[in-house]
């Protein structure tokens, strides 16, 4: 495990090295800065607006997600490189945890706007601390299992395109089960909303912690993590 | 040609077996989730799977050479390896994921507490034993709606967390789906009709309905954010009433001009003729449904008639009697509360507002309690135009308050009792086995004024030579005290609730010092030994709308639109620059 420290700065490097990394910080900055300042009128309620800062971002994420992911490791593949990376002693283990600790750390630079946003609102009125530190955990919760859907993608192909589709697909999917499960009783939809990331992070964005929504984000996460490391495996074997 | 050909023939098998297994997963889906242009969605969950599966049987039969042959080429061990340990990881994931539902917990970090539940719902869901089904109906183009539905869902959410006999169910009244299954509620409730939007709770067959406007409402007025929830206590009203027995009975005693609390009490005596007791606004009467919604059946007492307190009675109030009562009528209540170890409610009515002339008063005498007709509570406070007023009203903050039944939960609410006879403790035991204490303090500024003329406009100072002192006493409570035994059953003996001020639970102040009415409710659970009932008090949204000024608004454009994309922009620009350099 000590190599992941590692290969999370030369994550984080390699992002911040590129512009990809600020086409993405700047067009998150933006479209959120659009959405939030749209709710700003002559009046307004701080909390309710910190909540809606929190739940757009649910919605931004799943453009986010994917183009922060899609390079991670289908880049390595397509140049040849992670052949090299795995020659030297790391475990595929560390490989990916240190991976997804880069882009997990690059989308906490990417919230920074989130923090001016409530800061300013605290300077307009009353803001709720709590909720507020629920709601980032949250996200940060979200975010991870987010990234870790685009990084078993970005494992499975070789394409980075394509592993953006994949999983931009996948993260669509989740939402869209979001509102299937909702006004149904039977089984089936008490299910499909389980599996739906939104159904989770509304609670925390409202100041909820619930540990059925922690347990949630961190399994779902570890599996996916868990799947990314067994497809690296798989390389091994070809 | 025929290589040709068999590509062709494998790609359509393929497609026939990916479309076949999309529409097995199809028709899992339809089956449950809400179609918004099918009422009934079996058959075509029906139809899908029979399409899907005999496509997928089908392609697999009609390939199956090839799909032999995929099964023993190596990558498709890899794939099967892959996959076969990913299922072993879903499965894992799932079995973690129920067992974290079974057992949880919710924590609420909001500063205002919104999403717990007060002790006495926890109680409640303590101690339920039969199973609760809570169906919301509401519709989903409807703001209000939608925000109750919110607020309601979270309390609901917290009580399934509390309780395995609670199971909650949204029906959307916007659905065409719906109706089928609003039907299905009605036949299984045995009624034509229910009042929408409401949310329903269902104990065998037995329910409640608790209308939207009773669950949430707005201190200022709008309509599509209300602010203020209410829908604790009428939940656990419900679950009160849907699981509790027989309920206790509270009689209004009637003929000597008091408030009203049911309609029955408009035969009152000849000084409610004058119009005291009369009117919506000056009655009590959201005082008896709070009391019916916690299982109380109200009933009027005309004592001069029955000459007893019936046996049944388990609290009698009298609120504000501004007429004499008859000397058999005075021996009757002490009778009550001597003989038949009664609970008495005794709200009195300041001669400063009206014109009384009651001996009501002298009921008080034998507990310890004084009241001085001749003086009203009055408070020295701040005015609009930051001038000093004196108005008489006092304020009693929950900080003021004992630790008692009658004022558990009101910790964090202030009391009004406009119009208040200040109260004098001249024993505190009283008399063996009784112990007589305050129960309503008024704050410091406070104190209760003699040598006013009734209806006088006239500016008021206190006297400290006349005048009761400051911290004026307008509420006070005689209860029998615990004997020396081991036993820990409840002390036996009368309850008595003195309140100054009868005005201060009339309609129009309780709609805007609910407090007053949570005292009330309170009190009548303490007398009647119903603890674990006391009334649950409303709960404020921590709701605070801020003013935005232009310039504010423009500020915040600028910044989140403006200067902080424009920073990114800026921070990308330099790393180019210095890697190109």
């Amino acid at each position: 495990m000590v190599n992941i420290p590692v290969i999370t700065r030369r994550e984080l490097s390699s992002y911040f090295l590129s512009p990809m990394a600020y086409v993405v910080l700047t067009g998150f900055a933006l479209s959120h800065g659009i959405l939030f300042s749209l709710g700003i009128g002559s009046r307004i309620e701080p909390n309710m607006q910190a909540y809606y800062a929190f739940y757009i971002t649910l919605f931004l994420l799943i453009l986010a997600a994917p183009v922060l992911t899609m390079r991670l490791v289908s880049e390595e593949t397509n140049q040849g490189t992670i052949e090299t990376l795995m020659t030297t002693p790391v475990t595929e283990l560390e490989v990916v945890i240190g991976k997804f600790m880069g882009a997990l750390v690059f989308a906490a630079v990417m919230f920074l706007p989130i923090v001016v946003q409530v800061v300013y609102l605290r300077f307009l009125g009353p803001v709720d601390v709590g909720p507020v530190l629920a709601g980032f955990l949250g996200l940060f919760l979200l975010t991870g299992q987010l990234l870790a859907i685009g990084l078993l993608c970005s494992a499975l192909t070789r394409v980075q395109i394509a592993s953006a589709i994949i999983s931009f697909a996948i993260l669509i999917g989740l939402y869209f089960m979001w509102y299937l499960g909702q006004g149904s009783p039977g089984m089936g939809a008490a299910v499909l909303r389980y599996l739906s990331p939104p159904w989770h992070y509304v609670n925390f964005a409202k100041g909820v912690v619930d540990t059925r929504d922690v347990a949630y984000f961190v399994i779902t996460t570890g599996l996916f993590l868990f799947l990314t490391v067994r497809a690296l495996q798989l390389r091994k074997w070809r | 040609m025929e290589t040709r050909a068999g590509e062709r023939r494998r790609t359509l098998l393929r497609a026939a077996m990916v479309l076949g297994l999309a529409l097995l997963l199809a028709g899992f889906m339809v089956r449950d989730v809400r179609a918004r242009a099918f009422v009934e969605t079996d058959y075509i969950a029906r139809a899908l799977w029979a399409a899907g599966g005999l496509l997928a049987a089908g392609s697999l039969a009609l390939d199956w050479r090839r799909v032999l042959a995929l099964l023993r080429g190596r990558r498709t061990a890899e794939g099967v390896n892959f996959v076969f340990v990913a299922v072993l990881g879903v499965v894992l994931a799932a079995l973690l994921c129920y067992i974290t539902t079974r057992r949880y917990a919710r924590l609420d970090w909001t500063r205002a507490g919104r999403f717990g539940l007060h002790s006495q719902t926890e109680s409640i869901l303590a101690a339920l034993e039969q199973d609760v089904h809570v169906v919301t109906l509401y519709r989903s183009d409807d703001s209000y709606d939608m925000a109750v539905v919110g607020y309601a869902g979270d309390m609901l959410e917290e009580m399934k967390a509390r309780s395995p006999h609670i199971s909650t169910e949204e029906m959307d009244l916007t659905l065409a789906a719906t109706q089928s299954r609003i039907n299905r509620l009605l036949a299984q409730l045995g009624v034509s009709d229910l009042a929408v939007p409401a949310v329903v709770f269902v104990a065998g067959d037995r329910h409640e309905t608790i209308t939207f406007d009773r669950i949430a409402t707005s201190s200022r007025g709008s309509v599509e954010m209300p602010d203020v929830f209410l829908g604790e206590d009428a939940f656990a009203g419900a679950l009160k009433r849907l699981t509790a027995g027989e309920g206790a009975v509270v009689y209004a005693l009637t003929g000597h001009g008091q408030r009203q609390l049911k309609v029955e009490d408009r035969a009152g005596g000849p000084p409610q003729a004058a119009g005291a007791g009369a009117g919506p606004a000056r009655s009590l009467s959201r005082v008896a449904s709070a009391l019916e919604h916690d299982n109380y059946e109200v009933r009027v007492l005309d004592l001069a008639a029955e000459g007893r307190v019936p046996e049944d009675c388990d609290v009698l109030v009298v609120a504000g009697a501004r007429a004499r009562l008859a000397e058999s009528e005075l021996r009757a209540i002490s009778r009550y509360l001597d003989e038949q170890e009664g609970s008495l409610i005794l709200m009195l009515e300041s001669p400063f507002g009206v014109a009384v002339d009651t001996n009501v008063t002298e009921l008080l005498a034998d507990y310890g309690i004084r009241a001085r007709e001749d003086a009203v509570g009055v408070t020295r406070m701040q005015g609009l135009l930051g001038q000093t007023v004196t108005e008489k009203t006092v304020p009693v903050p929950g900080e003021r308050l004992p630790d008692h039944p009658a004022v558990a939960g009101l910790d964090g609410f202030r009391l009004w009792l406009e119009m208040a006879v200040p109260l004098e403790i001249t024993a505190e035991q009283p008399a063996p086995g009784l112990s007589t204490r305050p129960l309503l303090t008024g704050v410091e500024s406070s104190w209760g004024a003699t040598g006013i003329e009734p209806g006088s406009q006239q500016a008021i100072e206190y006297n400290p030579a006349a005048d009761l002192p400051p911290g004026v006493i307008v509420g006070a409570v005689v209860e029998p005290t615990a004997g020396g035994g081991m036993a820990q059953e409840a002390p036996e003996g009368p309850k008595i609730l003195v309140l100054g001020s009868t005005g201060a639970f009339a309609n129009t102040t309780v709609d805007q010092h609910r407090a007053n009415l949570y005292l009330l409710s309170n009190a009548v659970n303490w007398m009647a030994g119903r603890t674990h009932l006391l009334g649950i008090p409303p709960r404020s949204m921590d709701m605070h709308i801020v003013s935005v000024s232009p310039s504010q608004v423009l500020a915040a454009r600028y910044v989140f639109i403006g200067v902080l994309p424009a920073l990114f922009i800026a921070a990308g620009a330099l790393v180019w620059l210095v890697r190109r350099r």
